[in-house]
């Protein structure tokens, strides 16, 4: 079989804003949403295999099944895309005129070459087709909170930032750990509060928070057409991580090689696929690849945060500082919390990589609330009152809040914990040392807002993060 | 070798700008750090040792209907229920034992796993009393037949199919955030060790409660300890095979000489 191209959006939108194969997922997309929401290659089924809100769920074999702060975010997602585009594509083939090869397409909102990168490309914004009788555009969903008056989606660069591909390792076993696939967890269950890995906070849920609306939510996230093709950027990652350093390896535990996940496929047969079928996208059964698969972070300068060690040694992290009982609450303006670092006292201690950073990592636990309307950059000792944007050092990851809703109900699959963010800040405290300003007894996290708040939407119990934690690696 | 040092108010926090000369961790040490929970597994076993000794006899153990030594005997009871709890429980709270643990000072950690099994035994201890309490009064005015036992431990079967379990079972995974330091820390490990234990006495209360109708059978012991640890670390435990386990345990517990 005939290995499938996933093309940039952008760069198919440059030659024509509706490029055929744009106007043919429009039309895909229309036709699913003329099928009962039963139907398993209908709009609506499609879409709550993510999540749904109805209760109770009828088909729960099937709907709610989204992996997330888990290593299993990039093989279900991988899946769950794989069968969707394959829905599209049968019918596409099956309609005259209609091209035989059609492929979805990804989203690259981290081309730093494409000044239009961050916005939704016009094809997405445009609110009728370009057909006779100038049809409404599905493409385009009004409760978006941001990108439909084709303005950039993201505030800061850094929402978009690419600094996952640097993590050394898929996945982590422990709180105080990064990795770029995700915690090593159960179906769905929680880990201790292991932070989520580092693709799933930045760019992925930074982009569902910075459009916002219903792609700001798990349940109303696959309603929205530009969620297939953010993941299929987010998948599209995948690729380049492996690609760009012989060291990047999938995980070859059983467990996460063999949990199989089920499905439907476009004859709405049940199919049951696991991790080992998708590692690599190029055979079968997905035979796809991406237009482009360069690493686009080559010769750029950043930290690589350490290798977690081998199995056979490994450690666990200890914590060395923490802030006090009353949680952190986020309303939509910058805050900042104050704690203190102490020395490790553990066997971690006596293992420190010779030349390397002090191995810290910042952990924000059990962030919990309501769907919020803005994510929020995390910095570490930012100098009161200054600009966040001249202090690109100091930024220590995104707090995207994708998830928060459902993480935080005690009813939900994360039994109320919420959410938890990891952040290896070994090089922005090295920084600071070099430059003689790392206290360790006075550590400052400051939560910057991607958009502020006003009136009604900073009322209310706003974000609470239960703890703010630092590890020593 | 060069060390730049900060200290501050009785801490400090060393960095070495050169290679270092500090010798790796032992192993045995290194073990004990990345398992905190080994204590907690270790009683474990020696409660199971308790538990499998045929001398003790329980599983013929008579309970009589009218005695006026009702309250020995309903300590006895609870005893034996905690017993039960430190065998087939603990070994399914390492995790959480184990996250107690990790989200606490080094310094601390040991005071923060004990403080939660504090918390947790407490639980269960008060339900154990009100648990044995309406056994023995069952047994008071009725003897515990066959019939009687296979529908407790079908009641638990049913119980595993419903979406209350598979929420118990979610609820027996999560974390709240603990305060680092002085009586607060103590507080939330405490206070953490019985929200965990609540949900897990919500997701095995039934089948504790069958064991101990059962008179401690040994086969539903060991039935139920099984079934429980593979729900527990299954990724994705099966109620309906679990329900049947479940199933099994009960005819197996009634064919078997009380």
């Amino acid at each position: 079989m005939a290995t499938r191209v996933r093309k940039d959006v952008w760069k198919l939108s440059k030659i024509k804003p509706w490029h055929d194969d744009i106007l043919w997922y429009a039309k895909a997309i229309v036709e699913m949403q003329k099928r009962p929401a039963r139907d398993s290659t209908s709009w609506i089924y499609q879409a709550a295999i993510h999540e749904t809100s109805q209760s109770p769920n009828p088909h729960p074999t099937f709907w709610t099944q989204c992996q997330h702060f888990s290593w299993f975010f990039l093989p279900w997602h991988r899946i769950y895309l794989f069968l969707f585009e394959q829905i599209i594509a049968d019918w596409i083939a099956s309609q005259p005129g209609g091209p035989k090869d059609w492929s979805l397409f990804y989203w690259n909102y981290s081309d730093s070459s494409n000044a239009d990168a961050t916005k939704l490309p016009p094809a997405f914004i445009d609110p009728v087709l370009p057909l006779p009788g100038s049809p409404p555009n599905p493409l385009r969903v009004t409760n978006r909170a941001r990108g439909n008056d084709g303005n950039s989606v993201t505030s800061r660069s850094n929402q978009v930032s690419l600094g996952c591909l640097r993590e050394p390792d898929f996945f982590h076993t422990s709180l105080g750990a990064t990795s770029f696939g995700g915690p090593e967890t159960g179906f769905n269950h929680d880990n201790g509060s292991a932070g989520m890995g580092h693709l799933d906070s930045t760019p992925h849920g930074a982009i569902h928070n910075a459009i916002g609306g219903g792609m700001g939510a798990f349940d109303t996230a696959g309603l929205d057409p530009i969620f297939w093709v953010h993941h299929s950027n987010i998948d599209r990652l995948w690729n380049v991580w492996l690609k760009r350093d012989a060291g990047h390896q999938n995980p070859t535990d059983p467990r996460w090689l063999n949990l199989k996940f089920k499905f439907h496929n476009a004859s709405k047969k049940i199919v049951k696929m696991s991790s080992s079928e998708v590692v690599d996208s190029t055979t079968s059964p997905l035979n796809y690849e991406y237009q482009d698969e360069s690493d686009p972070i080559a010769g750029r300068a950043g930290i690589t945060p350490p290798r977690r060690p081998a199995m056979a040694t490994k450690s666990t992290p200890e914590m060395v500082g923490s802030t006090h009982p009353n949680p952190v609450t986020l309303r939509g303006k910058a805050e900042s919390a104050k704690l203190a670092v102490k020395a490790p006292t553990g066997p971690g201690r006596l293992t420190l990589p010779a030349g390397a950073p002090p191995p810290l990592v910042l952990n924000l636990e059990n962030v919990r609330g309501p769907q919020h309307s803005t994510g929020y950059g995390v910095y570490v000792n930012l100098p009161p009152d200054s600009k966040p944007d001249n202090h690109p050092e100091l930024f220590a990851g995104n707090m995207s809040l994708f998830g928060l809703k459902e993480a935080s109900r005690a009813k939900g699959e994360h039994a109320g914990s919420g959410l938890h963010y990891s952040y290896d800040i070994s090089g922005i405290v090295q920084k600071l040392q070099e430059k003689g300003d790392w206290d360790p007894e006075n550590v400052r996290v400051t939560f910057v807002p991607d958009y502020e708040l006003e009136g009604r939407a900073s009322a209310g119990e706003g974000v609470q993060v239960g703890r703010i934690s630092v590890y020593h690696k | 070798m060069r060390v730049r040092e900060y200290r501050s108010a009785g801490s400090a926090f060393i960095t070495s700008k050169s290679r270092s000369t500090m010798n790796s961790p032992s192993r045995f040490r290194s073990f004990f750090w990345q398992h905190p929970e080994w204590w907690s597994l270790a009683l474990s076993a020696l409660a199971w040792s308790v538990l499998l000794r045929p001398h003790i006899g329980f599983r013929h153990h008579q309970y009589p209907h009218t005695s006026p030594r009702f309250a020995a005997v309903w300590s006895g009871e609870v005893l034996w229920w905690m017993v039960m709890v430190i065998a087939m429980m603990w070994p399914l709270i390492g995790g959480r034992v184990r996250a107690t643990a990790v989200r606490s000072f080094g310094p601390r950690r040991a005071r923060a796993v004990v403080v939660f099994m504090f918390g947790y035994v407490a639980v269960w201890l008060t339900a154990g009393v009100i648990v044995t309490f309406l056994i023995l009064c069952v047994r008071s005015h009725r003897s515990i037949d066959a019939t009687f036992l296979f529908i407790v431990f079908m009641l638990a079967a049913a119980w595993q199919l419903t979406p209350y379990k598979e929420l118990a079972l979610r609820l027996c995974h999560r974390t709240i955030p603990l305060s680092p330091q002085g009586w607060r820390a103590d507080h939330d490990c405490l206070r953490y060790g019985w929200i965990i234990g609540g949900s897990c006495l919500l997701s095995c209360g039934f089948l504790m409660a069958a064991c101990t109708v059962s008179g401690h059978n040994m086969a539903a012991m060991l039935g139920t300890g099984a079934i429980g640890f593979v729900e527990r670390y299954s990724f994705r435990p099966n109620h309906r095979i679990l329900a049947g386990a479940i199933a099994v345990v009960a005819v197996t517990c009634v064919l078997t000489p009380r």
